[in-house]
């Protein structure tokens, strides 16, 4: 048998145990429905992410970290700390990016700002765990062992699909908070955000989001008496 | 927008990532270090709009180059080697991207801006110091910036062509 033949077997036989993971759409649907649930009464989320590039190439990770902050019903600031400073803050209907050049903020005069602002609005559903609002695009699967409690999505869209394979939400024992996403590459690249120091029902302060003048985060994390 | 015209646009926007016109003259070579990995954050303006990008950049000690282009969101872009000898070998492009791009333009940034050669005085390339670099034409601008330098040799297999990664 020629390696070919073995990589095709291999990849069939893991694709086979995937697929044997994912449970049966009844047992998916009150999952699915408690997560929405329970995210349903949330005000606000404040967490911190690691993120991990993994390259082929590399050999180790490309590591950068960050917090998102999700306030309800529909903003979002996607903030990259290290080892660059950026900016994302996004609501229904606009999105905007801030990049810090030399100490300063400086507003990007953003293209495509509509695929940009669909990318946050998909970010902040995962992670409330709106996953109804996301099945247009995405084929919602979930897996359950004892090892293993994760939602995966896979794109509906070809062209899409060419660029991302799966993102899976690593989810806490209790299906109840997104602790790590891994976005998948046709090829074996693929990105992990470690999810830590989650809180919930926190209080923003003004400017927190604002799409002209982001409040500072260091500011935004004095006002948060509860966040560390 | 349609995707496939938004996958074009994305495209043509990788491909003026490093183009190269207006005259703003920088004689020294501008490489800033030998066996070291360099990412990378780039700002492109084009027409007045802005785009974010990262990008991976292996630099050995015989003067190859590997780079790695990602979206600040997304999925790898472009992957490009250029040999100690100049040669030029494009490992991967994304959807809607085409090869004679990233040699005609991508490639020829690198090595204006990193390569172990005189960059002519016709680039618009040039360093403001050794991390922040700058390229200016008619129709765009790059503002780029080396975020974290990580020294230390490269792996050989990241120099070799033969040693496809797909």
């Amino acid at each position: 048998m020629n390696q070919t033949l073995i990589v095709i077997l291999i990849l069939t036989l893991a694709e086979i145990a995937t697929a044997q993971q994912a449970l049966p759409p009844e047992k998916a649907k009150p999952i699915l429905e408690r997560l929405q649930l329970g995210m349903a009464s949330l005000s606000s989320v404040y967490v911190e992410f690691n993120q991990e590039r993994h390259l082929k190439l590399f050999t180790e990770p490309l590591k950068s970290r960050g917090v998102m902050l999700i306030e309800k019903p529909d903003r979002i600031r996607w903030e990259t700390s290290a080892p660059y400073q950026s900016i994302l803050l996004g609501d229904r209907k606009s999105v905007a990016q801030f990049e810090s050049t030399d100490g300063k903020w400086k507003k990007l005069k953003l293209g495509f700002p509509q695929m940009l602002r669909r990318v946050m609005e998909q970010m902040s559903l995962m992670h409330q765990g709106k996953l109804d609002s996301l099945t247009a695009d995405y084929a919602v699967s979930v897996v359950s062992t004892d090892d293993v409690k994760m939602i995966v999505l896979v794109p509906k869209n070809k062209e899409v699909r060419a660029l991302l394979d799966a993102v899976e939400m690593r989810m806490d024992s209790e299906f109840l908070a997104v602790r790590e996403i891994v976005m998948k590459e046709p090829g074996g690249d693929f990105t992990r955000l470690v999810m830590h120091n989650e809180r919930r029902d926190v209080k923003f302060p003004a400017g927190t989001f604002d799409q002209n003048k982001p409040l500072e985060l260091n500011a935004v994390k004095a006002a948060l008496t509860h966040v560390p | 927008m349609c995707l496939k015209l938004q996958l074009r646009v994305v495209a043509l926007l990788i491909i003026l990532l490093s183009g190269c016109a207006t005259p703003t003259p920088r004689q020294t070579p501008l490489r800033v270090a030998t066996n070291a990995l360099l990412i990378q954050r780039g700002v492109l303006t084009i027409h007045g709009r802005q785009f974010t990008l990262n990008g991976y950049l292996a630099l050995s000690e015989s003067g190859g180059m590997r780079l790695v282009m990602t979206q600040a969101l997304g999925p790898r872009m472009v992957d490009v080697l250029v040999k100690n000898d100049g040669s030029v070998h494009v490992m991967y492009v994304g959807p809607s991207l085409r090869p004679i791009w990233i040699e005609r333009y991508v490639v020829r940034d690198m090595k204006h801006l990193f390569g172990n050669i005189a960059t002519p005085p016709s680039s618009p390339c040039r360093a403001l110091d050794d991390t922040h670099f700058e390229v200016k034409d008619r129709a765009y601008t790059l503002e780029l910036r080396t975020v974290e330098t990580k020294l230390g040799p490269q792996p050989a297999e990241l120099f070799d062509e033969t040693k496809v990664t797909k």
